[in-house]
């Protein structure tokens, strides 16, 4: 960083030019990170690793935005894996991902991807960052490799406070609370940025390379309606990370090509009182459960639940895009008692014992929440949940029926997950799909050098992490366990070798 | 990066600051108008400012008296949840939430609602 007299002097010499921004300050560097996640630090520290200078720029007061707080990477052959003796094959890994996708998808990004997946597993290793392998679901594979806390930082926190503080020692610029606002680009070439920090002060930052890593627009109401099929008043992000998609806007202003605009869904308990993430929320993902629409219908095997996407996809096709998980005081105690059948992730891992769940019950119900009803009998559940009585009483009973003959003859439901709900008071949950994050956006090629609508390469451009399109059919993969996370990286790291490549 | 060394008028003012600190109970709410509780204790303006109010300050700066972020948690231990030892953040800007002349502001509060001091 340059002394504050230097700095005016050359700030006065540039303004003096032709130059249509009248900037504060004027930054040249190698490259310029729009994005402080894990992609972004990804490609940061590869890029200052060899020897370039680099600065990150990021919106927020603080690095990471979802990264921050998801859990694990996807690997295939990772050295982890090996010691588990867990056999899945690369080219196994490959060929389920394009099945999974129904081949709507880039194959040769997910070829690459999953190759290098390993090898970026064993990279984070040398940045400080350790994992515990595990199996999310009976239906996903062993893939997912959980950031191991390190010292007081948890979940991705963890490998991202890692990486910031190597790329710190390599000689990374952090600019928080200084969002990019424009690219600057002419004859087909990106040469930097326009951004601004949080007093108002334009900052002009020239750059041989530019890696747009923004995290998507899941926070932007606006373009989830503009850019997916997604309802933004019923599809809720987690979390507020002030993600809008500046970087994906920001690129198709100067030309840049897009694809598969659409949400990481997953379900949610939502209702007021509800704490997020805790037993209620837990409570509502049991494969035990019955689920019925506003109709009073069942309509899918509750199963489903195993796969968080496929779950939401289900309740997200029903009227008001919501659902009732309805389960009785025999469920309760089980998940009190024996611990539940399927986590939420590690932040409530399959098997926890739910021990607050009837004082997190009671405290919804103390304040009316429209989120969480309970009734002696089936018929008074109906009226609470505002579900037609007869069609409800008619799903339940059958519901039960089946559940006693150890057969789902509507939807299949394996009978391991096939209980009466004949036990005790009954409850009621509503079930609404959140996102992630969004996913799907810049279309870019196996060097992460974004698109224009031709598909030829815009000069000086590169992009990463769920900025980009071309991963994802209609739903995350969720076979692949960690799928966005190990992008990210893999995203991040080839972006920077590319651009050393480039630039040398 | 220039270090912001404090001046003997500074020390001298932190001196009695501590000194008096004994005597009279320094209120909670110092954390609550940085610009006035640095005032107070008789802390140029250009500490923090130097010669250009326009510019962002950085954290070295803080960090100048303040030492660390380590060392800052311990004085909000009492905290539930400690804002100065995040489990999610490293080293996040002072002052997005020790805003300069305005009431403090803390994100944390976004997604863990309200936070309590003790």
């Amino acid at each position: 960083m340059k002394t504050h007299t230097k700095l005016m002097t050359f700030t006065i010499a540039i303004l003096m030019s032709t130059c249509s921004y009248a900037a504060d300050k004027i930054i040249s560097t190698d490259v310029v990170v729009v994005g402080g996640g894990s992609t972004g630090l990804s490609a940061a520290l590869t890029a200052a690793q060899g020897g370039a200078s680099v600065v990150v720029l990021e919106k927020n007061p603080y690095l990471g935005g979802s990264s921050a707080f998801a859990e694990g990477l996807f690997a295939v052959e990772s050295e982890y894996q090996r010691a588990a003796s867990h056999g899945l094959t690369k080219d196994e890994a490959f060929k389920h991902i394009i099945e999974f996708n129904h081949n709507k998808i880039d194959n040769s990004l997910i070829r690459n991807y999953v190759n290098k997946s390993a090898d970026n597993i064993a990279w984070l290793n040398e940045q400080g960052i350790d994992f515990r392998l595990i199996q999310i679901s009976p239906e996903e594979p062993r893939v997912w490799h959980i950031i191991e806390d390190r010292e007081h930082f948890i979940h991705g926190g963890a490998l991202i406070t890692a990486l910031q503080q190597k790329a710190k020692k390599a000689g990374v610029k952090f600019l928080l609370r200084t969002p990019a606002k424009k690219l600057i680009y002419s004859d087909n070439k990106v040469t930097g940025v326009e951004a601004e920090d949080h007093k108002g002060n334009k900052i002009v930052i020239k750059a041989e390379a530019v890696v747009i890593a923004t995290g998507g627009f899941g926070n932007s109401k606006k373009k989830i309606a503009e850019w997916t099929e997604y309802n933004p008043e019923t599809f809720l992000p987690a979390l507020p990370l002030n993600k809008t998609g500046d970087g994906i806007q920001m690129a198709k202003d100067i030309g840049a090509k897009t694809e598969g605009e659409g949400l990481m869904v997953y379900l949610a308990a939502r209702g007021a009182g509800i704490i997020p993430m805790q037993g209620i929320n837990a409570m509502s993902w049991q494969p035990t459960n019955l689920w019925v629409n506003n109709s009073g219908e069942r309509f899918t095997n509750e199963a489903v639940a195993f796969s968080f996407g496929k779950a939401a996809n289900s309740v997200g096709r029903q009227h008001g895009n919501m659902a009732w998980a309805i389960f009785d005081d025999a469920s309760v105690d089980y998940a009190t008692h024996k611990g539940i059948d399927q986590g939420i992730g590690v932040i409530v891992p399959t098997t926890t014992k739910l021990t607050g769940l009837r004082t997190e019950i009671d405290n919804a119900l103390a304040v009316n929440s429209d989120g969480v009803k309970t009734a002696s009998s089936i018929e008074a559940l109906a009226k609470e949940i505002g579900v037609p009585v007869d069609t409800l009483k008619k799903n339940f009973n059958d519901y039960n029926s089946y559940s006693e003959n150890g057969y789902d003859a509507q939807f299949v439901k394996d009978h391991k997950w096939l209980r009466p709900l004949n036990h005790g008071n009954l409850y009621a949950i509503k079930i609404m799909p959140n996102h992630f994050t969004s996913i799907g956006g810049l279309n870019i090629n196996t060097k992460m050098q974004v698109l224009n609508q031709d598909n030829q390469p815009i000069t000086g451009l590169y992009a990463g992490g769920v900025e980009v399109g071309g991963l994802y059919g209609d739903t995350y993969t969720l076979w692949a366990s960690g799928h966005a996370y190990g992008f990210a990286i893999h995203s991040g790291r080839t972006a920077g070798t590319s651009i050393l490549k480039e630039i040398k | 990066m220039k270090k912001n060394k404090p001046s003997f008028k500074q020390l001298l003012a932190v001196g009695l600051v501590v000194l008096t600190s004994t005597l009279i109970p320094i209120s909670p709410s110092y954390a609550y108008d940085l610009g006035k509780t640095h005032k107070d204790q008789s802390i140029e303006c250009t500490s923090c400012h130097e010669d250009n109010k326009k510019a962002i300050i950085p954290n070295e700066r803080c960090l100048s008296c303040h030492e660390s972020y380590t060392e800052i948690s311990k004085q909000t231990s009492d905290m539930h949840l400690n804002p100065h030892m995040s489990p999610h953040f490293l080293d996040v800007d002072c002052t997005s939430c020790h805003q300069g002349h305005k009431v403090i502001k803390n994100f944390c509060q976004d997604c863990h609602g309200p936070v309590a001091r003790h």
